[in-house]
């Protein structure tokens, strides 16, 4: 499907953007909002989706940086808790991924989104050496564990939108958040919205993509193309042929099946934190909306088959529903990895058709979100710029996907979960990358620090590491050190001082379900 | 203080009397009393006027503010045992113990606090005459709630106005008493006046025709009545 036409130079004062998926809007309202639409000098931006070719239409949870993207974008934080049936994420909670404890009970940890109060490395190491008893590292550096667990809000009504007492994401139904992008994009940005099915993909000698020719033979030429085509990728891997990177090795999962599943009664209690409960081959993520619970179950097929898979998810529906609902899963598969290059002459990927990774820690609109921003941050003037503006993003955005994985890889490796294969595979050498391996390595003599840290484009950070590790029971041996650590009571008044502001907290934050009601009728305040 | 609150019926409250209301004693713990726009002008000459947040719904509200700390009152007092002396007293305390409140058919009823003080058998005023018809006393205070609530309502599209053009923000008052540590206090909401002074004209016309700039401006110059509370605290403490 590729037809060829002389290049000529062109100024850049088209962009079109393939997908109406949330990569795709996300990236329309990015670049629109930089390259201003309704300028009278400023560069168009078009998306062009097929409502025949649904979107994937998972996607469900988030992480904090959404909330300044949104902000950014000028979005109000009332309307996407409105319209969305959005609530309100403090954390993900990790179940089972660490075999039962002594005591018989479910191993369960919070990775938590508040970041331990600057300083804290000081008491880390009293920590390790166990001076604050039983305290788990995050009830020890944090309130918000806590705070999930009662099933509290991050914020009170009073407080202004976007700002909480904890740090928060977001969980929201995909296809509403799409609309939500579109109707923003189209009425506030300036993004033209086309609706035609692309059957063919129109190259310049060069391999510049010169126009999307429609079924109907309709010709959108642009200067600029954006693949937000899902996992298709029909630009960047089937037009520019840009090969794919499979991470599989790595990380096995390669099918999902998900859910919508109904609320037994409306005054359910929701959870402000995603669960993500550890299978045998797998993990089951589960998020309450407003409406609805989404539930899926990621798993490795080469471990477990599909008919085994659908009983696993079938029996935790049964066992965190109280009765056995009748609903079809929907099949969808996998591909972990991402493109060798995601900006190739004129045409960036951003999306699914970027690549994709289990969605374990919700790094998905994440990933997409930075890479919009970066590319509208960065948009080549003119088109000499585009390889220098290109080898810059492609070097970026690669070692933001390879700390992904990284850090996506550490939740398995450090579990001693025998079970099945699957868990015993995870842990082979073979299956890490070699920074990782490293990193094990020195952390089971020595904390982790800022040091290992240094990269700017690290989306997960010391804290990050610190919750899922030490969250995990992961062993750091201080013990030849441990002379060095006379400040016990110091560590000891801190600890404490986290329990009380923890005591505090839930004494003044609203029960989560009852703040979402109080927002759908009063909304948040913008001040 | 505990209310008990319930619709008027002659059957219910013939021969109970209202005393009349001297010291506005059940707001002795209050600290904001609402106000509608209507009244702005004449409470600005007593109190501090401005903006808080109503804690369980987020939605901004018109205050006076007749105390520097939570449940503190310095007008409507227990110990002072003297008449309620300010220049104004707000239309909240003046309605009390009389409520309306809307049922489910969106009816107005006249309610009554059946645990007020000033609810007693023998002094003060009639609710019913002798054929249970309304005595010109209740028909007055019903006929003052009911425009209550109209004034509410205008005042519910002033303060929209106001955010509409982004015109309020927060605001942390501190105030010192003596030498003591100041004092301050959160959760207040004021007009900015840097942004008033940079509307377009056009809208600054229209705040100026509805009447909206002379509560504004009222509301800014009632800010200095913080000194009032300030000396009233410090003169209740040196009694
Ligand atoms: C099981 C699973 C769970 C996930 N969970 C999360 C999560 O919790 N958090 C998270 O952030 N991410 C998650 N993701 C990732 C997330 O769902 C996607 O990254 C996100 O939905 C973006 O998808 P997209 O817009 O790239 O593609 P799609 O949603 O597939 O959209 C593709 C678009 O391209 C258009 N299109 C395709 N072909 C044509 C054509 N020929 N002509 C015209 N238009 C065309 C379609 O109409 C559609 O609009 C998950 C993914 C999976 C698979």
């Amino acid at each position: 499907m590729v037809r060829q036409v002389k290049s000529n130079t062109r100024v850049i004062k088209q962009v079109v953007v393939l997908g109406g998926g949330t990569a795709g809007w996300l990236s329309a309202c990015h670049l629109a909002k930089k390259l201003l639409p309704n300028h009278p000098d400023g560069i168009r931006v078009m998306l062009v989706d097929s409502p025949d070719i649904p979107t994937v239409g998972v996607g469900e949870g988030t992480v904090p940086a959404i909330r300044e993207s949104l902000q950014y974008l000028g979005i109000s934080e009332t309307d996407l808790l409105q319209t969305c049936d959005a609530t309100f994420k403090q954390s993900i909670q990790f179940i089972n991924w660490q075999p039962p404890m002594a005591d018989g009970k479910m191993h369960s940890y919070h990775h938590v989104f508040d970041y331990p109060a600057p300083g804290f490395q000081q008491d880390l190491p009293y920590w390790a050496l166990g001076h604050a008893g039983d305290s788990s590292f995050a009830d020890s550096f944090s309130i918000q564990s806590s705070l999930c667990d009662a099933q509290l809000a991050p914020k009170l009504i009073t407080q202004p939108e976007y700002q909480g007492t904890c740090n928060y994401a977001y969980h929201f139904d995909a296809g509403k958040f799409g609309k939500l992008l579109c109707d923003h994009g189209v009425n506030k940005l300036g993004v033209e919205h086309r609706q035609a099915k692309i059957s063919l993909i129109e190259t310049d000698e060069q391999g510049n993509i010169s126009a999307l020719v429609t079924d109907k033979n309709e010709r959108i030429s642009g200067d600029f193309f954006v693949d937000c085509s899902g996992s298709q990728s029909i630009l960047l891997g089937k037009t520019l042929q840009v090969p794919f990177v499979s991470k599989k090795h790595m990380l096995f999962t390669d099918t999902a099946l998900a859910v919508q599943v109904p609320y037994s009664k409306p005054t359910d209690e929701i959870p402000s934190c995603t669960l993500a409960t550890a299978q045998t081959a797998g993990w089951i993520w589960d998020i309450g909306l407003t409406s609805r619970r989404g539930v899926g179950l990621v798993y490795s097929s080469a471990h477990l088959s599909d008919s085994e898979a659908e009983l696993q998810l079938a029996e935790y529906l049964k066992g965190t529903n109280g009765q056995r609902v009748q609903v079809e899963p929907r099949k969808i598969p996998m591909r972990t990895g991402y493109h060798q290059e995601f900006w190739k002459n004129n045409c960036v990927a951003i999306g699914l058709s970027q690549g994709f990774v289990e969605p374990l820690e919700a790094t998905g609109l994440l990933l997409f979100d930075i890479s919009a921003r970066m590319l509208a941050e960065n948009f080549p003037s003119h088109q000499e710029l585009m390889p220098l503006a290109a080898n810059k993003f492609n070097k970026k955005v690669r070692l933001a996907w390879d700390k992904v994985l990284d850090f996506i890889k550490l939740h398995y490796c450090i579990s001693q979960r025998e079970d099945s294969d699957f868990w015993q595979d995870h842990r082979q050498s073979s299956s890490m990358s070699e920074q990782l391996a490293e990193d094990l390595a020195r952390w089971q003599w020595q904390l982790p620090n800022q040091y290992d840290f240094t990269e700017r484009a690290a989306i997960f950070n010391l804290e990050n590491y610190l919750y899922v590790l030490y969250g995990m029971n992961f062993k750091t041996d201080l013990s030849q050190s441990a002379y060095r650590f006379e400040q016990v009571n110091v560590a000891k008044t801190n600890f404490q001082r986290y329990a009380d502001m923890a005591a505090q907290a839930k004494q003044q934050l609203p029960g989560h379900r009852d703040l979402l009601d109080r927002i759908q009728r009063f909304g948040l305040q913008r001040i | 203080m505990n209310k008990q609150i319930s619709p008027l019926s002659p059957a219910k409250h013939r021969d109970i009397y209202i005393r009349s209301n001297d010291n506005f004693l059940q707001a002795s713990e209050d600290q904001l009393i609402p106000l509608v726009v209507q009244e702005v002008v004449d409470a600005a000459t007593e109190f501090p006027v401005l903006f808080v947040k109503n804690s369980s719904t987020g939605e901004f509200t018109l205050v006076a503010m007749l105390g520097l700390k939570a449940q503190q009152n310095l007008y409507c007092s227990d110990e002072s045992e003297q008449q309620y002396d300010a220049n104004y007293a707000p239309l909240v305390l003046r309605n009390y113990p009389f409520y309306l409140q809307q049922s489910a058919e969106q009816q107005f009823a006249v309610c009554i606090d059946e645990l007020s003080p000033l609810v007693n058998h023998d002094e003060g005023q009639k609710l019913f005459n002798d054929n249970d018809e309304q005595t010109d006393f209740l028909k007055n205070k019903a006929e003052s709630l009911i425009k209550f609530v109209e004034q509410q309502h205008i005042t519910k599209g002033f303060i929209q106005l106001l955010l509409e053009h982004d015109l309020l923000h927060p605001q942390k008052l501190t105030i010192r008493l003596n030498d003591n540590d100041p004092l301050t206090i959160d959760g207040i909401y004021m007009v900015d006046q840097q942004r008033l002074e940079n509307l377009d004209d056009k809208v600054y016309a229209t705040l100026r025709k509805n009447g909206a700039l002379q509560i504004i401006h009222a509301h800014l110059m009632s800010m200095k009545q913080v000194n009032r509370l300030t000396r009233r605290l410090l003169k209740s403490a040196n009694k």
